[in-house]
């Protein structure tokens, strides 16, 4: 396999992540609620959505070094 | 002196600085078109990223927000940190590969890189009218948001009328100065201005109205209204939000051009991830401010703002948008208020100009340059850019005079317009298999654009229609009518052997 075809096998590997991560964006209406948690009493809701926006950044932070670095 | 006119000054100071950078600029300009616009394609990381970050958010980001958080609570975090990440996303996915195509072709423009791609001269006007038509939607909310700042700072003592009027003639004016390469450097300060400006803003705030913190915030606002902290919109329209928000957004001209200003790729994709961290961390700030906001709304701070306080300014000004500069004026002393609001104007300032210079941009080269006066000087087309300019100011300005409604809801009406183009896009830099020729791309996007027209509430009720609940909603039908009808239109039509020709060259471009 060709560096290039590589390199675009690993951008549709990272494609697919990022739907699989956006579609769990949408398990905040699983635990859509007030009631605090330990996170400063964020509501279930927003702490779930905070910690899923911090995966997702780190993940595309992840991804883009590695890409940047093997001259993506 | 009192205390809107110390307020006042420091907004001003700020327009006169932007004015002087406009002025700068512009000395250093190229009276060439791709040097007037994609800054001759030499910008480096920090450029690239602050006048991308500078350029999607806007006074929706400064005002609009505050107001959603004040009103829906927690479910403006929910979708926006989807969305604002996700942009960034499509920006590294889709933005490289544009960049790639336009360098090697010469866009300067979507309309440029869609007719090239599709051999249609037809797709060229279309996009390109289109694309203007639904700008209008952004420019207005930029001129509501500006004439918010100016009438609150002022203390009411500079009408919202006019003092939209005036930040909007001194956007314009270094806009005309520098050309889209004052936006540029502007953009770099305004970048800067408006997140130290919303960081400041959201901590002070907090410390005033909740001295225990984020806790006690919370605390305040379950006690007083607890739907304010749980997701308050159906799937649908989160999916819409977050459709019309990333790729939508993106795809808009004056983001889209933002592709075509990175020296290299490895300076967008860096820019890409800045903007991913930029974008979505800003409502952090926002968040506090807004849910701060929302508990002195339903208890009432007596002398200070009275309970209910948010439905006397809708009342007003025809939105809650008003919360924040609202906020920012009352809890915060003149000093702080002035350079707060001035990162405010920056917001909106930021992104008004991108707009004005990319819809001159799409009017200038693919109509007046090839149909109205081809073979004419550079600095003919310059001088009609900036004419151009002046008209879509005056036109954003009279209908911020009708004050239209939320910025939210007016901005999703342009961004629901940006999304229509992805089908064709996604074609363009997904160059493996011809599903989409110029008959398929031409009818999809015509529909898609019709239909988000018709089905938005804002514009649907002058076509008695039977409107969706949101432009978002409206935008995610427009997609999949765009969508099916390209596919079925490029099954059936024959697709020309010059068609072909572009396509395994892009092929090329994208995969050697």
């Amino acid at each position: 396999m060709s560096s290039a075809s590589k390199a675009r096998s690993k951008e549709s590997l990272f494609v697919v992540l990022v739907l699989i991560i956006w579609a769990l964006a949408f398990g905040v209406f699983l635990v859509n609620s007030p009631n605090p948690t330990p996170l400063a009493g964020l509501s279930t809701t927003y702490t779930y959505s905070l910690l899923w926006w911090i995966v997702a950044l780190l993940i595309f932070i992840g991804y883009a070094i590695y890409d940047v670095r093997r001259g993506g | 002196m009192e205390a809107w006119q110390i307020t006042l000054t420091i907004i001003f100071v700020y327009c006169i600085l932007m004015i002087v950078v406009g002025f700068l600029s512009g000395r250093v300009l190229k009276k060439s078109l791709e040097d007037f616009y994609v800054l001759s394609r030499r910008a480096g990381i920090l450029v690239t990223f602050l006048a991308t970050a500078a350029t999607y958010h806007s006074a929706f980001a400064f005002l609009t927000s505050v107001a959603t958080y004040a009103t829906t609570g927690v479910t403006f975090w929910v979708a926006s940190s989807a969305w604002t990440t996700g942009a960034a996303v499509f920006m590294y996915l889709a933005g490289t590969r544009l960049m790639r195509l336009g360098k090697a072709r010469g866009h300067i423009s979507p309309a440029d890189a869609l007719a090239d791609f599709y051999r249609s001269e037809v797709l060229r006007v279309l996009v390109a009218a289109v694309m203007a038509l639904f700008v209008i939607a952004y420019i207005v909310v930029q001129a509501v948001g500006l004439g918010l700042i100016i009438d609150i700072g002022s203390g009411g003592n500079i009408p919202y009328m006019w003092g939209s009027l005036i930040l909007m003639l001194v956007t314009m004016l270094y806009l005309v100065l520098g050309g889209l390469r004052a936006a540029y450097w502007t953009d770099v300060l305004q970048g800067v201005w408006m997140y130290v400006g919303v960081f400041v803003a959201g901590v002070m705030i907090l410390q005033r109205l909740a001295p225990g913190g984020v806790p006690e915030l919370m605390d305040q606002l379950r006690a007083v209204k607890p739907s304010l902290l749980t997701m308050n919109w159906d799937p649908l329209m989160m999916l819409g939000a977050i459709m019309i928000y990333a790729p939508g957004l993106m795809l808009l001209p004056h983001l889209w051009i933002k592709y075509y200003v990175a020296k290299d790729e490895k300076a967008l994709k860096a820019s890409a991830v800045g903007t991913a961290v930029y974008l979505s961390s800003y409502y952090i700030p926002t968040a506090l401010v807004g849910l701060a906001a929302a508990v002195v709304n339903a208890v009432g701070m007596p002398g200070v703002l009275e309970k209910g306080f948010i439905s006397a300014l809708t009342t007003k000004y025809g939105s809650a948008d008003a919360v924040m500069a609202v906020m920012i004026y009352t809890f915060l002393n003149p000093v702080l208020a002035g350079f707060l609001l001035a990162g405010a104007a920056a917001a909106a300032m930021s992104t008004l100009d991108s707009f004005l210079g990319s819809t001159s941009l799409i009017l200038v080269r693919d109509i007046y340059q090839r149909y109205v006066r081809p073979g004419k000087s550079e600095g003919e087309y310059v001088m009609v850019s900036r004419i151009l300019m002046l008209v879509w100011v005056l036109i954003g300005w009279y209908f911020a005079i009708l004050k239209p409604g939320l910025i939210f809801d007016v901005t999703s009406i342009a961004v629901a317009g940006g999304l229509q183009l992805l089908p064709l896009t996604l074609q363009m830099i997904i160059p493996k298999r011809k599903l989409i020729n110029k008959y398929g791309a031409i009818t999809g996007f015509a529909a898609g654009s019709i239909i988000v027209a018709l089905f938005t509430s804002q514009t649907g009720k002058y076509f008695r229609m039977p409107v969706t609940y949101h432009a978002a909603i409206a935008g995610l039908m427009g997609l999949a009518v765009n969508t099916v009808l390209a596919l079925l239109l490029s099954a059936i039509t024959k697709t020309s052997d010059d068609e072909k020709k572009v396509f395994e060259e892009y092929g090329k471009l994208l995969y050697a």
